[in-house]
């Protein structure tokens, strides 16, 4: 196993040089946005990204074990402050995710994920089931999931319940199932999805899901972000427009420039190369992560690394997803390049908890 | 060890995932990832070209467009400037359906290039400007036309309904809302209407703004502008100096009226002047407002500021005699000399005569340094405070500069230039009791919505002399306009008149020209209770050169007409016979025969009392009036109105001037402005009624 060849206990360089590097390029891309968004938001950004850099520094240094321990309360901690954000979040859009701290905000959902992540690692590592997992074994983990995924649909993000969804369901890939189970999971999901349709989803989020399907559809009402996001980066071409060249944001055109679209104002100013390159960045991180997944110590660090690379890789498949037409529009940040102090801290957060994995592989 | 037996699977002897498990999501995640990568190369190099003109078109089709531009109006509310909604002709050229037809059609109804427009229809993107602000028959025209993608919207316009009154200075506005001279220009700020963006908007809102005429942006429009000015009072300086600067064969004049204890600006006029409305074909020579611009040495009218300067400081006082030295006086090695010389005078009848040898002397007891003071606390050498650009302090060298010669000559007028404004401002300071007033143009600031966002009070500088010192020299500027004085065209009958005549000789090249002159006075009215403020400039008249010739009759004629109209009650009796043995050039058998009584109402209220004989009744001009004033007029006249169409006067029936009964119909014809009628010779056309004309 690659195992053998990493024996010192060290944290996963490659990992921290891509990490700070996406850091960068985000900094560097929310700069050309910067006269167009009015303050310079880059200059935030790079204090969140310090921030996020010591805490993740932190985190690696605690041994995730301890972590273990405190899963439950984190988990606890995150449910009631999404609770509370419904009854005294500021109200931005229609939703209530943020708590407005003067000058700073705060977005509950984000660390939920870590808290989440934690929380499925440490019950997967007390299942021991050698057949693999029954219904019955998957109810807890089912109402554990099922009660933040319920408190952020009301504020309502749509985005971010799907994560954790898809968080789960990638640490589930990793396990066992009955096989019966398997079937009726399957089954399940067929169900479920007429079903969200008809009463889960608000109105806007089935628009958006229909404006994917038709490009044409209404190009100027709910497919306007999606539409100027596709006009940006095709524009873009192979090389790009250059630094701070991109019209479409001068214009005004690309709402959200500096949050959920800021992989459309890089890809119209540095083209499919700057593009491309971005993606496979963040494609290594991932593979990097699913690496120290394969050489942790235990399960449960396996888990926790599995869930921080699911993290990474749907959020940066729904988000780059939605910017070139392939997903529908759910306002999911790109992680460490969106401006946003809760998405990058949490992102690093996570990194350091993986980072931590990848040091403690040959403590005995 | 118990929580290691979940991995007890066949296949699966280490602690981590099992690997198949792990290469089938490491597959997942390249195919997930290689298929963005896809996405991205399909967008950026295969469909690139039809997204790089999206976001062309789009960027192109941002139209920046202004909200209405505040008005500018009087200080009675009459309007000067105002922005009227005109139409213009753009196009959406996505949806034009044959572009070569289109624009041949539109070349021809507008009389724009085909080319041009063609070029502009095909460019692609979702907004176009065929021609702006055009006419209503063009307007009609391009409806009637009714060209798919070719929209008509009204957009505002700038138009000054007096015309060239107050031309210079007011300025005017360009096709997108922009002060670009004037008034229109300095106060800009609080004119313009807010930028906004169409295309973004067109964009964001999704729907056609265009369509159908602006957005409701009354909350984006600039200010309005409350002047100090009164038209009618600006109307009859300029008429009046218009005239004398022609009857002189002069290159040019302008009059300044003030109010003094405020210090407002009642009238501004100049010649040369133009018309704003199309201000293209004037010069910019004439939009140069040289009330504010243009200096000159003032000449003999800077003798009340020495001799009141020299009063102020108890050095010198009003009986004070002062020997004529036969009308020469040495100054070093130069020697300056009277016109006409006299034997001896008092300190006042200095001013009267206007005696070099008296202020050369009077310069002298008073000093230097002292003179130097009292001249900058006058406001020469320093801004007036108008508020418009690029006014000018003119040159008053410091004190220690002054040689004996200069002390002499700056005494009399010479070796210091200044601008019309400070002169009119000083002297308004000596008939406000010695208080020096900052000129006020503007009042008042409103904004679209009625409620004043600044306002200007009348703001004291400074007291320069004491009211005693004031009151002693406007007895001596009384004695101008008396016998003995050098302004008798001054006089107004019925009024006391105080003032300073001045003729400056110009400078040539190698000295000062014989011929080239610039004639002025400055005044005010009554003198016992000071009411106006005027100075009166021309500049090189050739029919008669000295100021109580040229300047003082224009003086006197614009205060004739004012005084009235202001409500100055006449306090003096008209003694014309004795005004005729005087030396007044006044005819007095015209006088008489028309029967002019100093107590009656301004020629626009009612007839001059001529041979018609009361029972007719003069026409007013009413052109390019609102409703309101017109209704007001017709009704002090007490004739029938009838009233055809909405907006401002165009035609009148019978004609201005003319007489009519007093039970007669006066027809009016209102239009909205869009095709300006012509005003100009209408407005100006005061001779027809006014009668007794000016001298």
């Amino acid at each position: 196993m690659i195992r053998a060849l990493q024996a010192v206990a060290r944290p996963s360089w490659p990992l921290v040089v891509m990490v700070l590097g996406l850091g960068a390029i985000g900094i560097y891309n929310l700069q050309s946005t910067s006269t167009a968004a009015g303050t310079a938001i880059y200059l935030r950004q790079f204090w969140f990204l310090l921030a996020g850099a010591a805490m993740m520094g932190v985190v690696a240094a605690i041994d995730y074990r301890h972590l273990e321990r405190h899963a439950p309360l984190f988990y606890i901690v995150m449910v009631l402050l999404l609770g509370l954000v419904l009854v005294i979040g500021k109200e931005v859009n229609g939703s209530r995710r943020w708590f407005d701290l003067g000058s700073l905000s705060f977005q509950p959902s984000e660390p939920t994920k870590l808290a989440v992540i934690l929380m499925l690692a440490s019950m997967f590592n007390r299942q021991t089931k050698p057949g693999g997992y029954t219904l019955r074994d998957l109810l807890p983990i089912a109402g554990l999931l099922a009660l933040p995924c319920f408190l952020i649909l009301q504020e309502p993000d749509l985005g971010h319940t799907l994560m954790l969804v898809f968080i789960a369901f990638s640490m589930l890939v990793f396990e066992r199932f009955e096989k019966r189970t398997l079937m009726t999971l399957v089954v399940g999901a067929l169900v479920a999805v007429p079903v969200a349709w008809a009463f889960v989803l608000h109105d806007y989020q089935k628009d958006r899901i229909l404006t994917l399907l038709d490009e044409k559809a209404d190009t100027l009402g709910t497919g306007w972000h999606a539409n100027q996001a596709l006009v940006a980066v095709g524009s873009g071409e192979l090389t790009g427009k250059g630094h701070g060249q991109g019209t479409q944001v001068a214009g005004g055109f690309l709402p959200e420039n500096h949050t959920d679209f800021v992989f459309a104002n890089f890809a119209e100013e540095h083209g499919f190369i700057g593009a491309g390159l971005v993606v496979l960045l963040y494609m290594g991180l991932v593979v990097g992560m699913l690496r120290v997944a394969t050489t942790a110590r235990d399960k449960f660090g396996t888990h926790v690394a599995i869930g921080v690379a699911a993290l990474v890789f749907w959020q940066v498949v729904m988000n780059v997803g939605m910017v070139l037409h392939l997903l529908p529009v759910t306002g999911v940040t790109l992680p460490l390049m969106s401006y946003g102090g809760t998405s990058v801290m949490t992102v690093m957060l996570g990194m350091g908890l993986v980072l931590n994995v990848s040091m403690r592989r040959m403590v005995f | 060890m118990a929580r290691r037996n979940v991995f007890r699977a066949p296949d699966a002897t280490e602690v981590g995932p099992r690997r198949g498990r792990v290469r089938f999501v490491l597959v997942m995640i390249v195919l997930a990832y290689c298929g963005v990568l896809t996405r991205s190369w399909y967008l950026q190099t295969r469909r690139h070209a039809d997204f790089v003109e999206r976001a062309e078109g789009q960027h192109r089709s941002v139209v920046k467009l202004r909200a209405r531009r505040g008005d500018i109006v009087d200080r009675k509310g009459r309007e000067l400037a105002i922005s009227a909604m005109v139409p213009s002709v753009s196009a959406i050229p996505a949806l034009v359906r044959d572009p070569l037809g289109t624009a041949a059609t539109l070349a021809q109804l507008l009389g724009v290039d085909a080319e041009v427009i063609g070029k502009r229809l095909a460019r692609g993107n979702q907004f176009a400007w065929v021609k702006r602000q055009v006419t209503p028959a063009e307007a009609q025209a391009v409806e009637a036309a009714n060209l798919a993608g070719i929209e008509l919207a009204d957009e505002p316009r700038r138009f000054y309904p007096n015309r060239s009154i107050a031309g210079a200075l007011l300025g005017f506005a360009g096709v997108d809302g922009e002060g670009l001279e004037g008034i229109e220009r300095d106060f800009d700020h609080y004119l313009r209407g807010r930028e906004y963006v169409v295309g973004s908007l067109r964009d964001a809102r999704g729907r056609q703004l265009m369509t159908g005429g602006y957005l409701p942006v009354e909350h984006l429009s600039g200010n309005k502008l409350e002047l100090t000015l009164d038209l009618r009072i600006q109307q009859v300086a300029e008429q009046a100096l218009a005239e004398q600067v022609k009857a002189m064969d002069a290159a040019g004049g302008v009059v300044i009226v003030l109010e003094p204890s405020t210090g407002d600006v009642l009238a501004l006029a100049q010649t040369p002047t133009f018309d704003p409305n199309l201000y293209s074909q004037a010069t910019p020579d004439a939009w140069r407002n040289r009330i504010t611009v243009d200096v000159l040495e003032p000449g003999s009218t800077i003798k009340p500021f020495v001799v009141a300067a020299a009063l102020d400081t108890g050095k010198v006082r009003p009986d004070d005699l002062w020997d004529g030295m036969g009308g020469r006086i040495r100054v070093g090695r130069k020697t300056v000399s009277d016109v006409h010389a006299v034997s001896v005078m008092n300190t006042l009848e200095i001013i009267q005569h206007s005696s070099n040898v008296g202020a050369v002397q009077v310069g002298q007891r008073l000093g230097r340094e002292a003179y130097y003071g009292y001249l900058r606390a006058f406001g020469f050498g320093e801004e007036s405070g108008l508020g418009l650009q690029g006014e000018v302090r003119g040159t008053l060298h410091p004190a220690e500069k002054w040689g004996l010669i200069h002390l002499a000559t700056i005494s009399y007028g010479y070796g210091l230039t200044v601008t019309p404004m400070q002169m009119a401002r000083g002297m308004a300071a000596i008939a406000n009791g010695g208080r020096l007033m900052q000129p006020r143009l503007v009042r008042r600031v409103v904004d679209a919505a009625g409620r004043t966002v600044e306002e200007f009070p009348p703001r004291v500088v400074r007291r320069v002399i004491s009211e005693q010192a004031a009151r002693d020299v406007s007895r001596g500027l009384e004695l101008v306009t008396q016998n003995g004085g050098t302004g008798k065209k001054a006089r107004i009958p019925g009024y006391r008149v105080a003032g300073k005549t001045g003729t400056a000789h110009k400078v040539g090249s190698g000295g000062y020209a014989k011929d080239k002159v610039r004639s002025s006075w400055v005044g005010f009215v009554p003198a016992q209770d000071p009411q106006l403020v005027m100075y009166v400039m021309v500049d090189e008249p050739k029919k008669a050169q000295y100021g109580g010739a040229v300047a003082a009759p224009i003086f006197a004629a614009i205060g004739r007409e004012v005084l009235p109209y202001m409500g100055v009650e006449a306090t003096e009796p008209v003694d014309l016979r004795a005004l005729a043995a005087a030396g007044a050039d006044v005819d007095v058998d015209e006088e008489v025969a028309e029967g002019i009584d100093p107590q009656a109402r301004p020629w626009w209220f009612e007839a001059p009392l001529g041979n018609e004989g009361p029972s007719q009744v003069v026409v007013p001009d009413l052109k390019g009036k609102p409703l309101a004033e017109v209704v007001a007029q017709v009704e002090a006249l007490g004739v029938e109105l009838d009233v055809q169409g909405a907006g401002l006067v165009v035609e009148q029936a019978p004609k201005a001037g003319s007489l009519m009964a007093p039970d007669g119909r006066l027809t009016v014809a209102l239009a909205l402005p869009g095709e300006p009628p012509s005003l100009v010779a209408a407005a100006l056309d005061l001779e027809t009624d006014e009668g007794e004309g000016t001298p």
